[in-house]
């Protein structure tokens, strides 16, 4: 009994395992869109579109939607749109960080002609242009309510509506376009009306909170550089737009090529109708003079219509998105939106359309770290929150930038009171960004100084590590240094020991050229002829003794190395007069082992004592070796033509038969004696000196060492043309 | 400064030149012929037995039994010999070239004797020695190496 509830408990656990798998497997999923759909319906959970996504019919998207829009991701809407979030479960379709997707077009008439475009309770956000209604469009109606514009990048528009059809004019429908309840903020673009009087739509654009956006342009302030802007002609005579009980503030005209901010920007117009109606909507200021500035109309323009702002709000009305509308100082003064922060405030006062939560407010306080620099230092407010109805009063309770260097407050996260979003607030921005600029134009202008005065600076100093490998300017004789070297070979191999002292020692003398490539790069070639010996006897190793090897060899080289100089070779300084290099290389090496029998020096290769004239198979090895070598050396440079040096290079043969003694097996005396060898009995003798019985096995055990050699030594070298 | 320079040199030089020049003296004919018959003392080469192959009288060969066949002689590279299965010890020597003086006890009947034989040829392998026989023929010994 006990083992069944034991099993029943184990399968329960194995499904537990897989439920929260599959559950988590779900929930972190992701659903990526492409291509064309007649109808579409877009879930609650994340998706993610990286190319042209067509819906031919109605579009859906249900609240918890997060729909990501990568590089040209953007879904193009030819039928009716219900993209509907809820005030607790919005949708959010957004970009990613910078590879950010297009947005939404509306396009084409659709042939269900009750459709309707609804978007509710969205987040666009980091995007390049949010919704289009491309040239030609038409619906029933659109609702564009209670939505969330955030930080979109695109610098053409937030969003933009062209004309329907032209032929609609014989059409007595019209398209009712709201506009209402949302939030526009931290954009890069302005929203675009081809025309808002029209014969075709009636646009309402009504309650929303348009604050703290940047629209992008050059210096002149024109109609398209304000954050809404569009064409009022007399043509049309059917709608007036309604544009009311909007808030704007914080919105400027910000230069492309600097980065800094130009003008006031909240509404442009054109077209060649006399007015346009704007009032009751509140415009950044309670001045005239300074909401005039905001305003692209006749004043500016003769040819444009005039705006009729007035009356305008003082204070926004409560029942548009919850926004900072106004930032004061501790004594309520108004707070410039220019204001230079170089020494800490003490405080602020904020003053908003409705009531506001800072408990999770982050607020922040950047400011340069010195005087020219691009150096920022980033740091976090302390202070006290003191609401007071609309009006909300930030002490700052700790201060920081004793240097007095110029910076700007941020504060975010804040939230309304349903936890919904407010705008950023920043003060002090418009003299940072300005300062920035400033900043940067030094880093500019310094580096192209450094860059010119680099151009015409001598050659930095020879052990600066940029000198490494530099090209050198100077005739090919003056590059050339010959020199002559002397000094021991020692042979390491199979008829050697491993103490390198112990080993013979021969005389070596060479004749080398070198050649300087580059300020710490040469190549040089030497020839040299020494002789290498060794023999078992001198061994202490016992196997090596009962062998009794030995053998003589004269070596003919000719090695070509490249080598590192540590020093500058261009240069002769008494401060430098050591130079040390190192180098790697390759050896030909003509070799020819000859050992003594009875009183008579044999060259050993002919004898074959290897076995190698008394098998077919086998033939006798060549006395031309190819090796590779590692060089040292040190130079002492008496003067600018003459020095002396030691050196030492360390090589290895490719050839094992240096001392004649190579993987070979000892060979059958009587095959000997029956051979063509001459000189049999030397034969004989080399092949096994000793004349033990080592049937089967190899002549160069018992160390089985490759053959090498080692030359060290001095050298005296000299340059002989300047 | 330079003369230090220059006598450093020299200094140097020299060493490297005698060193390097430095020659080992060979061995003459007759330490040649004792190492090719009895070893070089060096290590595991201390003795060299032969192994008797043939034998000739007056140049006309001996079948040689099979007991003859396993005769072996062993010389010592420090003068002392043997040989098997007979198993007589003794003394060798060449103190002139070519000629290999043995001196032996019989171990059957502890007598003495001793024997000049002519090294007809020598190798690593093969030796060749003759000597005149008590009928006054010349016998001629071939030794193979078995060591």
């Amino acid at each position: 009994m006990l083992h069944i509830t034991h099993i029943i408990q184990k399968q329960l656990n194995a499904i537990m395992i897989l439920a929260f798998v599959c559950v988590a497997t779900q929930s972190n999923g992701q659903d990526t869109l492409a291509g064309n759909y007649p109808l579409l319906t877009i879930k609650s959970g994340n998706h993610v579109i990286k190319n042209v996504v067509t819906v031919k019919g109605r579009l859906d998207i249900e609240a918890g939607a997060r729909i990501e829009l990568i590089e040209t991701g953007v879904i193009v809407c030819e039928g009716a749109v219900n993209v509907k979030g809820d005030i607790n479960n919005k949708i959010e379709i957004f970009g990613k960080s910078n590879l950010e997707g297009v947005g939404m077009v509306i396009k084409g008439l659709d042939s269900n002609s009750n459709s309707i475009i609804d978007i509710k309770y969205t987040t666009f956000k980091n995007l390049q242009l949010p919704l289009f209604f491309d040239f030609g469009w038409k619906r029933a109606g659109v609702n564009i309510s209670d939505n969330y514009f955030i930080n979109n990048v695109g610098k053409v528009s937030v969003i933009q509506v062209l004309n329907p059809p032209f032929n609609f004019n014989i059409d007595s429908s019209y398209i009712d376009f709201k506009v209402k309840n949302n939030v526009f903020t931290g954009n890069n673009a302005a929203l675009y009306f081809e025309d808002l009087k029209s014969d075709h739509i009636n646009y309402e654009i009504s309650n929303n909170t348009i604050v703290g956006n940047s629209v992008y342009g050059f210096k002149n302030y024109n109609i398209s550089t304000n954050v809404l802007y569009g064409r009022v002609d007399q043509l049309f005579s059917r709608f007036n737009p309604t544009i009311e009980r909007n808030s704007f503030a914080f919105n400027y005209l910000v230069d492309n090529i600097t980065d800094t901010v130009v003008h006031l920007a909240n509404f442009g117009v054109y077209g060649t109708d006399k007015a346009i109606d704007f009032k009751n909507n509140y415009l950044g200021s309670t001045n005239k003079e300074a909401i005039q500035k905001s305003i692209y109309d006749q004043t500016l323009n003769y040819n444009a219509p005039k705006v009729e702002f007035e009356p305008y709000l003082s204070i926004p009305s409560e029942n548009n998105p919850s926004h900072v509308y106004e930032i004061n100082n501790l004594d309520n003064s108004y707070l410039q939106d220019t204001i230079i922060i170089k020494d800490p405030i003490k405080g602020l006062i904020l003053k908003s359309n409705t009531t506001l939560n800072f408990s999770k407010a982050k607020f922040g306080y950047t400011y340069f770290k010195d005087d020219s620099s691009l150096k920022l230092v980033d740091t976090t407010v302390t202070y006290d929150v003191q609401p007071n109805g609309n009006s909300t009063k930030l002490t700052i309770t700790k201060n920081v930038n004793a240097s007095k260097k110029i910076g700007y407050y941020n504060i975010g996260d804040i939230i309304d009171p349903k936890g919904g979003f407010i705008p950023e607030v920043k003060v002090g921005y418009i003299a940072y960004l300005n300062d920035l600029r400033r900043r940067k134009l030094i880093a500019e202008f310094l580096k192209d100084k450094k860059k010119e005065d680099s151009l015409k600076l001598p050659p930095p100093p020879a052990d600066s590590i940029k000198n490494q490998f530099q090209k050198i300017e100077a005739p090919l004789k003056s590059r050339l240094e010959f020199g002559l070297y002397s000094g021991l070979a020692i042979f390491n191999g199979t008829i050697s020991q491993s103490s390198l002292i112990s080993n013979d020692k021969n005389l070596f003398n060479g004749f080398n050229i070198n050649y300087t490539i580059f300020s710490n790069l040469s190549a040089s070639m030497t020839i040299a002829s020494f002789k290498l010996s060794n023999s078992d006897a001198n061994s202490n190793n016992n196997e090596q003794q009962a062998r009794g090897m030995s053998f003589s060899t004269s070596m003919l080289g000719v090695s070509t190395s490249i080598n590192y100089d540590f020093v500058d070779n261009r240069l002769y300084t008494k401060a430098r007069k050591i130079r040390p290099s190192i180098g790697i290389g390759l050896d030909v090496n003509s070799f020819s082992p000859s050992g003594i029998y009875n009183g008579v020096e044999y060259k050993l290769q002919p004898l074959g004592t290897g076995g190698q004239l008394i098998d077919s198979t086998k033939k006798a090895y060549s006395s031309l070796a190819l090796g590779y070598f590692f060089n040292f050396k040190i130079k002492y440079q008496i003067n600018r033509f003459n020095s002396i040096g030691l050196h030492m290079s360390i090589h290895k043969s490719l050839s094992d038969y240096l001392d004649d003694v190579g993987p070979d097996l000892y060979p059958s005396i009587d095959k000997i004696v029956n051979s063509k060898v001459e000189n049999k009995d030397a034969a004989i003798y080399f092949s096994n000196p000793t004349s033990r019985n080592f049937v089967g096995q190899y002549r160069n055990s018992p160390n089985n060492a490759k053959d090498g050699y080692i030359n060290f030594g001095i050298f005296y070298s000299r340059r002989l043309f300047k | 400064m330079r003369l230090k320079h220059t006598i450093s040199l020299m200094l140097f030089l020299s060493i490297i030149v005698i060193i390097g020049c430095t020659k080992t003296v060979p061995k003459t004919p007759l330490e040649f012929q004792k190492e090719l018959l009895a070893g070089t003392s060096a290590y595991l080469n201390t003795q060299r037995t032969w192994q008797l192959d043939s034998f000739y009288v007056d140049g006309t060969s001996a079948p040689l039994t099979a007991l003859q066949k396993e005769y072996k002689k062993t010389y010592s590279y420090d003068g002392l010999y043997n040989d098997h299965p007979d198993k007589n010890i003794g003394t060798w020597e060449i103190s002139t070239l070519g000629k290999l003086k043995e001196t032996i006890t019989y171990t059957t009947n502890n007598k003495k004797d001793s024997s000049i034989y002519e090294i007809v040829s020598i190798n690593a392998a093969r030796l060749k020695l003759t000597i005149k026989l008590s009928n006054g023929k010349l016998g001629t010994y071939s030794f193979k190496i078995s060591n």
